[in-house]
């Protein structure tokens, strides 16, 4: 009788269980990521914010300072800024403030973006073909997690009254030959770009670099990337130098708007 | 015969090249008896510039005062200038050493050399009527070592500092910033195994944690706030060299910096004449 009991005790467990595990026929409906795009002004400058559907408050937020912004008519569906920048914010899963601004704007209002994202667990900067990314590390190196640089340099004029003063972690992209930002510099306009990254590898202390290469794209230029490490302050700094003509993202040479997110990442 | 004409030839023009006067003189400083080594060259002007040479690591004053392939004496006839071989104390080691925060040297070496070659020079500006404005510094390895540490500490005492193979070393960076523009030379061989160029960020050969060379040599150009650069080759005798100039910066302080390609621990004067641009590049930081 007892191992009737036990028997049936443990059968109705197994059914329990078996009734448990069932799996759930219900399947949550898949939502395509998307992005959302708004118009806004900050600090007096046009600025679109791009969104990804998934992001929450305290997602990160990347603010890009780039002449190179053209709103487009909302009939349109289209705003020109670089679309596959913009794209990356889905696999970063950060917002994209993209804020208009020229080589030699006053950039102070961007000590107070901490104020429109609150809630935001980092912010980093990024200046596309202009020095403005090296401006805000002079001016205002506690503000941002980290800084970058693509086919930019050190602006002249801001180099005249602005001195780095705290190490800041940093990241520049800069092909051999652009034409605008020219590697050794372009009198009273930029610092040349081997001297501009040496200007924070100075200021940071770092004390070694090593200097890796990065798989060639066919009929692509070479693309080495120098790590300057070792600063007591734990700030790095990454040079991607690219060899060629581009002046713009250097996306046709490598997976610059992963290397830009990873190294803000990082940080 | 043609042999012998042409060896006392030779000997009679390196006499006539270098018929100054060679002084050995020695000054108290910060308790010690510092010797040194001093070259007049004949019709020195008033206010002339003094130019010091430093000797590297377990080397001495004298050895460089008679190096023949060291060409500062008869250069120093053509241009007018003072020089002043300064002798380093022993440090803990017990070897001649210039105290530049060698692991070995720190805490355990007391004498401030940096103090010394400033109050050396103060001592020889106003013996021999030097000129205080047109003071100059080179120097070799350790010596070259002492140009960084004196470019960050002293960059006012020194019109220019020409450093040959030296480094600086990560406890320099530490301590001190560079707060004056100097207008700084650096000639460093690619291949020299004493002091790397790539630096050597462990201490993983002794002389302690150092800078890679264009590291430090680019925290000088940031000092200065160099804008931009420029690149040339020399002629080519042995090694190759390639010449960085980094200029455009406030002050008009412009950083040199050559590198030999394959160059060893030396003065690289076998692939370019390089005492010869050391005080071209003096004349040139003249004021």
């Amino acid at each position: 009788m007892k191992k009737l009991i036990s028997i049936l005790t443990f059968a109705l467990l197994f059914v329990v269980a078996c009734q448990k595990s069932e799996p759930n026929t219900e399947v949550e409906p898949q939502v395509e990521p998307s992005l959302t795009y708004s118009q806004e002004s900050i600090g007096g400058h046009e600025a679109i914010i791009v969104k990804p559907s998934s992001v929450k408050s305290i997602s990160p937020v990347v603010v890009m300072l780039t002449d190179d912004l053209e709103l487009k008519t909302r009939a349109a569906e289209q705003i020109n800024i670089n679309f596959k920048a913009a794209e990356h914010c889905l696999i970063g899963n950060y917002i994209l403030c993209v804020i208009k601004a020229e080589a030699n704007d006053d950039i102070t209002f961007l000590s107070e973006i901490k104020n429109l994202y609150p809630r935001a667990s980092r912010l980093y900067l990024l200046s596309y073909c202009n020095g403005l990314a090296y401006t805000a590390a002079m001016v205002m190196p506690d503000v941002f997690n980290a800084y970058a640089c693509v086919s930019g340099a050190i602006e002249v004029e801001a180099y005249k009254t602005n001195s780095f003063g705290k190490p800041v972690s940093f990241m520049h992209v800069h092909a051999t030959d652009n034409s605008v930002y020219k590697w050794n510099g372009v009198e009273n306009k930029s610092v040349s770009v081997p001297l501009s990254v040496g200007a924070i590898v100075a200021v940071n202390d770092c004390i070694t670099y090593k200097t890796s290469e990065l798989l060639a794209r066919e009929g692509k230029g070479r693309v080495t990337c120098t790590h300057y490490t070792g600063s007591q302050s734990g700030r790095d700094v990454k040079f991607y130098t690219v060899e060629g003509a581009s002046n713009g993202w250097c996306d046709g040479e490598f997976e610059v708007y992963n290397q830009v997110w990873n190294f803000f990442k990082a940080h | 015969m043609k042999k012998i004409i042409t060896l006392f030839a030779a000997l009679l023009l390196c006499y006539v090249a270098s018929a100054g006067t060679l002084k050995t003189e020695s000054i108290q400083d910060q308790g010690l008896n510092r010797s040194y080594y001093l070259y007049l060259p004949s019709d020195l002007p008033a206010d002339a510039p003094l130019v010091f040479i430093l000797h590297g690591y377990g080397g001495s004053a004298s050895s460089y005062v008679n190096n023949a392939s060291l060409t500062f004496k008869q250069l120093a006839e053509e241009y007018k200038v003072a020089l002043c071989y300064p002798q380093a104390t022993s440090d803990p080691k017990g070897k001649n050493g210039w105290n530049v925060y060698y692991p070995w040297q720190i805490d355990a070496m007391k004498v401030d050399d940096c103090e010394f070659i400033c109050n050396l020079a103060k001592h020889l500006q106003s013996t021999y009527n030097l000129s205080a404005k047109n003071t100059f510094l080179t120097g070799m390895s350790n010596g070259g070592e002492m140009c960084y540490l004196l470019a960050y500490r002293k960059a006012k005492e020194f019109g220019a500092i020409a450093s040959m193979a030296g480094l600086t070393l990560v406890e320099m960076a530490k301590r001190h910033n560079y707060t004056e523009p100097i207008a700084f030379m650096e000639v460093h061989g690619t291949g020299d195994t004493t002091s790397r160029w790539e630096g050597d960020a462990t201490d993983q050969y002794g002389w302690g944690a150092y800078l890679p060379v264009p590291t430090a040599v680019g925290a000088v150009a940031a000092g200065n706030k160099c804008m931009y650069e420029e690149h040339s080759e020399l002629p080519r005798i042995k090694n190759k060299v390639l010449v960085h100039h980094y200029y455009g910066s406030p002050s008009g302080k412009d950083v040199w910096f050559y590198e030999v390609r394959g160059g060893g621990h030396n003065w690289a004067t076998d692939s370019f004449d390089s005492c010869r641009v050391i005080m071209e590049f003096f004349k040139a930081n003249m004021r």
